[in-house]
């Protein structure tokens, strides 16, 4: 059946509510996660980590820890037998640090031994001696001549720009001009499990690691450098993830090549769990950004020019980084026309912990400097924030900052639209304004908006495939390179199955991926899973589908046109014949029909030119509005939110219980990043370790939240689906933040909004504790 | 796995003759302790004393003017009770709205006295309602004021073959509160706590007791206040000038959760609102 | 020291040092790893289990301490392939995203309704005050608590 016919009939499952796949087995228990799997003999790994934020390292003395009964193996650098290092873009990030450490985070050394607790024992004797060497910790300094170097090529991790136009002319030709600077803080993925690997030596000379891991194909890349073993024998097994966010990726490879090293020098299964503290310890965060924007407009709000200096916190390590800031860049300006931009986007390492993917992806940081200036502007010039928007918004065929031209159904009008409405902005503008007046408790209201380039864009090759399996009990295999780590990738893929092959959702097992059988299909990140996993899975299906309609047609004597597949049966529209689908796939195997398709989609090329940051960056993007209305308590600076809209274009809703809950968990990431959320460093080291300093948001935090869902089909998607998990995200904050000094009247700059913030209009200037251990906690 | 050995006792005597001995920590409900030895690595020869099963310690009764509880009594026994509702209200609601269901189901009051934080919930409280303790030891018992209890962040003055066997409180005078302000409602320290205990006659303050929790190395009476409060009546004036001095009488520090300045001020306005909230309520009477 | 206490309905005896953390019991030495650790510090609930019916976190308690008292795991709740009416809800409402914190929201959420069967949202909160997950928003963790209620009060109706 061609495709487009599918378009035109109502779907039987896909858009539907249904349970998740996997729900039965998590709300049982029986679900298995990382550290839920065990070997027998296996040994525990543990890690030494730097103790300095920067220092040469002069001696490791492994002896006493060797010599303890019990430990098997102590590894250092000189016992890696590849490369001693890995990455994706720069392949620089140490698995065991040689002459320096970089951060606080860095590991020097490995143990595995026969429990946990003598391996942390083994741990506590290495002596390790250290040259403490000057700590760099602000991007801007680390970019000057006489900084300490981080790596040898400089301290420059990579630097994007945007030339378009003649940003002086745009500037000339300005009747205001707004020049501020925004700053967004560290924060950390917080998935509730921490990273957890067993390794084993696999019968053939290689590894199988089985962990909680995002990316596999990355970390069996960084494996087979670092081991010094073909791809072909590193076989990377996904356990069930609990949650992700962009985090267990370049630190689950680092985790994955030191359990590998003590597995293959032990002879043993190695089993490696972090603790919470060395989770956030180690792990990457989401970049701290340095924003300054200086907007040139006319009287009448019409943007003329923006020139932006981003300065990003790389940390230690480049991992992510170069791709990070150059979605930053692309998104920078916000969702409007700019005909002149210049923009300058520098990632800059520091001794801080290492930042790379999180949610959103560099996107979070720009959307709250464009949100809030956008604002700013506004009042400046007497109009209101959603004035301002419209005025300036990307419509049907608008040039972006990249001068790409956008030839589909741009909606960034409709979803402002739809928020405003739902809230009534205006009237509750004019209503809060009077109320505050005379109250301490003042009331806000605020809005943001973004566009986002779906998928890699010009990061690089962006193809996945799908394997649909069918078994001749009419029950069917389904499984993928990418990977659900909860936001529901098994479920959407499965119900795109359903829909293509007419059998219901309990037909099908989705397994969890597996590098050994599966080939890579990229990285599961930028909200890409629905998008090229939905359109490999239909092209799967339809492979299959090519294969046995010529079986059921002969069997029930109907033309391949008019059989239909419904309900776990094929049957004749013109006679009332049907088959089952079991005894269709059991014919079909009697004849030698192949009942195995592997779907591959290659998604549409982009371009991009590194000297003028113009190209079409994405090949198609998605839009959306979020409203936030909060109190604040101004005596005490305690932001409460109070109401949330949120309107999202996601071309086709494929899984709706799925897509409600992106949005929910999307809003509550905002929050915490706009109120709660800061993992702040002193000199190089963190100044907390757990949750009980750093503060997610909790059921008492978050508001309710209106959902309103645009369907404006792409021609590319499944279904017309696009994108949705990092929308979802990265507007959140700047709507609570603008709703907030809304109610204040007063713009704040920097995240969070911590009561102190609020209330005082600066944060903590020290963070640690002063005299005693326990003084006063 | 090598794990400290543990003594479990079903009666008190047996629990005062463990705790003489050396290395023996007591663990009441072990929230609190369990947190110390993840964070530090303490000697793991120590061996802990369990007290879960000593039924005696989990009391709540009246006695005489006053209400006895017992250390092993939990934050939710507390929210949940009768006796104290009606006469400990202030400590009802501290218990209520400290950690989480979880930890509530299991912190104890003698724990967190035991704990000696100046940010602990439930201290503040006992501190307006004239606590008294029991500490115990097998050669004997002591009475120890909860004010003379503390002296200094974590630091008591309970020995180390002692155990807190009873909290003695006064009822409360006839009104009074718990105020505390956290960076989130649930699971979060107190960045400021306030409790207050107070009687009032024809609108005048005739007794009132009032105590300042995570503004000091120790809870502390808010002494120059209470003085300025005795005999006057409570309108906005004077609880205006009140909340200055009280201010002033704060020795707040900055932290990893707080800094000085907002503690300070933030002890005005908690015990703005609450002398408010009792000036209000006399107002309806 | 033999700890005698019932675990999932079942009288168990097992040999401890008494001193172990409750958890560590749970997943390491009886197998039972649906119970997880999200933080080892009692802020995050993902180790919630339910102590003589009411929650607490079990990385917080020694294995002595649950001497002669009821324990219920995740394990405990479904009878067989029957699930409990909460666990039927969460999977049903979306309540379910990576489901590394589900087995400590469902125990709490257990908890609270044989305790209130008719909660109101404010209430639910409370009642979950303690558990923390960084997927779901918690709205539709509501929705299935809230579902799994108006379930439970009918079918009490149709015993009657």
């Amino acid at each position: 059946m061609p495709e487009h016919d599918k378009e035109k009939r109502p779907f039987e499952v896909v858009g539907a509510s249904v349970p998740n796949v996997d729900a039965i087995d998590k709300v049982t228990g029986r679900a298995k996660y990382g550290a839920d799997h065990d070997r027998k003999g296996q040994l525990y790994g543990c890690v030494k980590y730097s103790e300095h934020p920067h220092a040469r390292i002069l001696s490791i003395d492994t002896a006493q820890a060797e010599a303890l009964s019990g430990v098997r193996a102590v590894l250092t650098h000189k016992d890696i037998p590849g490369e001693k290092s890995f990455g994706t873009v720069v392949p620089h990030q140490m698995v065991l640090c040689a002459d320096k450490v970089l951060y606080f985070g860095d590991a020097v050394a490995v143990v595995a031994a026969d429990t946990e607790e003598i391996a942390s024992r083994a741990v506590e004797l290495i002596a390790v001696k250290y040259e403490p060497l000057p700590v760099v910790t602000d991007p801007v300094e680390a970019l000057h001549q006489d900084s300490p170097l981080i790596h040898p090529g400089g301290n420059l991790c990579i630097h994007h720009k945007i030339r378009k136009g003649d940003i002086e002319s745009g500037f000339s030709r300005s009747s205001i001009i707004l020049e501020r600077e925004y700053t967004t803080q560290r924060v950390e993925h917080a998935y509730l499990e921490p990273e957890a690997v067993l390794v084993e030596p696999g019968e053939n000379g290689g590894v199988t690691v089985t962990g909680s891991v995002q990316n596999l194909y990355s970390i069996r890349r960084a494996l087979a450098r670092v081991l010094h073993l073909p791809l072909s024998r590193v076989r990377i097994r996904q356990a069930t993830l609990g949650g992700s966010f962009g985090g267990k990726d370049e630190v689950m490879s680092a985790l994955c090549c030191r359990a590998a090293l003590l597995s293959l020098a032990s002879g043993r299964p190695v089993k490696m769990v972090n603790t919470r503290e060395n989770s956030m310890r180690e792990s990457y965060k989401r970049h701290p950004y340095r924003m300054r924007y200086k907007v040139g407009a006319g009287s009448d709000g019409l943007l003329k020019a923006m020139e932006i200096t981003i300065h990003a916190d790389a940390g230690a390590y480049a991992a992510m980084s170069p791709f990070v800031t150059w979605r930053s860049t692309v998104q920078a300006t916000g969702p409007y026309v700019v005909p002149h931009v210049k923009t300058d986007v520098y990632a800059v390492y520091t001794n801080n912990c290492y930042a790379s993917a999180m949610r959103g992806f560099g996107s979070p940081q720009v959307c709250f400097a464009s949100e809030s200036l956008m604002d700013e502007l506004a009042e400046k010039l007497g109009m209101d924030p959603l004035e301002i928007r419209l005025k300036n918004a990307l419509r049907d065929g608008s040039e972006t900052a990249t001068g790409q031209k956008l030839e589909h159904k741009v909606s960034v009008e409709e979803a402002l639209l739809n928020v405003t409405q739902k809230a009534d902005f205006k009237e509750k503008r004019a209503v809060n304004r009077k109320h505050n007046e005379d109250s301490l408790i003042k009331r806000g209201i605020g809005i943001s908006c973004s566009y986002r380039g779906i998928s890699l864009g010009a990061e690089g090759a962006d193809a996945a495939g799908v394997v649909v399996s069918l078994q001749t009990d009419g029950s069917m295999i389904v499984s993928s390179g990418l990977v659900d780590m909860g936001q529901g990738a098994a479920t959407t893929i499965s119900m795109v199955v359903a829909e293509e092959l007419g059998v219901t959702i309990d037909r099908i097992r989705f397994l969890n991926a597996d590098t050994s059988r599966l080939p890579d299909s990229g990285p599961t990140v930028a909200s890409r899973t629905s998008f090229m996993a939905g359109n490999a899975a239909r092209r799967g299906c339809q492979e299959i589908l090519e294969r046995i309609r010529p079986v059921a047609a002969e069997v029930l004597d109907c033309p391949e046109s008019l059989l239909v597949f419904t309900d776990n049966s094929v049957s004749c529209s013109s006679q009332g014949k049907t088959l089952h689908f079991h005894e269709l796939a059991s014919l079909c195997f009697e004849r030698g029909v192949s009942l195995y398709a592997h779907g591959w989609y290659k998604a549409p090329d982009t371009s991009w030119d590194e000297a003028t940051g113009q190209g079409d960056a994405f090949f198609t993007f998605v839009y959306g509005a979020n409203l936030a209305e909060v109190e604040v308590d101004t005596l005490t600076g305690k932001v409460r939110v109070v109401g949330f809209v949120s309107s999202h274009d996601v071309g086709r809703v494929l899984n709706l219980n799925g897509a409600r809950g992106q949005v929910f968990g999307g809003v509550a990431m905002g929050l915490g990043y706009a109120l709660f959320e800061e993992y702040s460093e002193q000199n190089g080291r963190p100044s907390l370790k757990n949750f009980d300093e750093y503060l997610l948001p909790t059921v008492f935090d978050v508001p309710k939240t209106d959902i309103i869902f645009i369907e404006n089909p792409d021609r590319l998607g499944p279904y017309g689906a696009k994108s949705l998990g990092e929308p979802a995200c990265e507007i959140a904050a700047p709507a609570i933040v603008n709703a907030t000094c809304a109610a204040l009247g007063e713009r704040i700059r920097n995240l969070p909004l911590t009561l102190e913030r609020v209330r005082l209009g600066r944060t903590l200037s020290r963070t640690e504790k002063r005299g005693s251990e326990k003084a006063q906690t | 796995m090598t794990a400290r050995p543990a003594i479990v006792p079903t009666t008190l005597k047996e629990a005062l003759g463990a705790i003489a001995r050396r290395n023996v920590v007591a663990v009441a409900g072990g929230t609190d302790l369990m947190v110390r030895l993840h964070d530090t690595s303490e000697s793991k020869r120590s061996s802990l004393l369990i007290l879960e099963g000593v039924k005696p310690l989990r009391k709540i009764v009246l006695k005489g003017a006053g209400i006895d509880l017992g250390p092993l009594v939990t934050f939710s026994e507390i929210e949940t009770s009768s006796i104290l509702t009606r006469f400990a209200p202030q400590l009802v609601e501290a218990a209520s709205v400290a950690g989480s269901t979880q930890i509530r189901n299991r912190a104890t009051v003698g724990g967190n006295i035991a704990n000696g934080s100046p940010a602990g919930d439930l201290i503040p409280p006992l501190y307006v309602l004239s606590a008294k303790l029991e500490l115990s030891s097998s050669r004997g018992k002591r009475r120890v004021s909860i004010e003379d209890f503390f002296t200094g962040p974590g630091e008591t003055v309970l020995k180390g073959n002692e155990l807190i066997t009873s909290v003695v409180l006064e009822r409360s005078a006839g009104e009074g509160f718990f105020l505390r302000l956290a960076a989130r409602k649930a699971l979060a320290i107190s960045k400021v706590s306030v409790a207050a205990n107070v009687s009032l006659r024809k609108r005048r303050v005739r007794s009132i007791k009032i105590a300042l929790g995570a503004v000091a190395p120790t809870v502390l009476r808010a002494l120059r206040t209470e003085e300025y409060l005795l005999d006057k009546q409570l309108d906005e004036d004077c609880i205006r000038s009140a909340c200055d001095i009280a201010k002033g009488e704060a020795r707040p520090i900055d932290d990893i959760r707080s800094e000085a300045d907002y503690r300070r001020e933030m002890v005005g306005v908690l015990l703005r609102r609450g002398l408010s909230r009792i000036a209000l309520s006399r107002k309806h009477a | 020291m033999k700890l005698k206490f019932r675990l999932n309905g079942k009288d168990t005896t097992v040999d401890v040092a008494g001193t172990e953390r409750l958890i560590d019991l749970l997943r390491e030495r009886l197998y039972l790893v649906g119970t997880k650790e999200g933080c080892g510090k009692g802020e995050c609930g993902a180790c919630t289990v339910l102590l003589d019916g009411s929650p607490v976190c079990s990385c917080l308690m020694f294995s002595s301490q649950v001497a002669g008292k009821e324990v219920t795991t995740i394990e405990g709740l479904s009878e067989g392939d029957v699930l409990h009416p909460v666990q039927e809800a969460f999977t049903e409402t979306g309540a379910v995203q990576c489901g590394f914190c589900t087995p400590g929201l469902v125990l709490s959420s257990v908890a609270l309704l044989k305790e209130n069967p008719g909660p109101s949202r404010d209430e639910i909160r409370r009642a979950l005050s303690g558990n923390l997950c960084r997927c779901t928003g918690y709205e539709k963790v509501f929705e299935a608590v809230e579902l799994a209620a108006k379930r439970m009060k009918r079918r009490r109706g149709r015993r009657r």
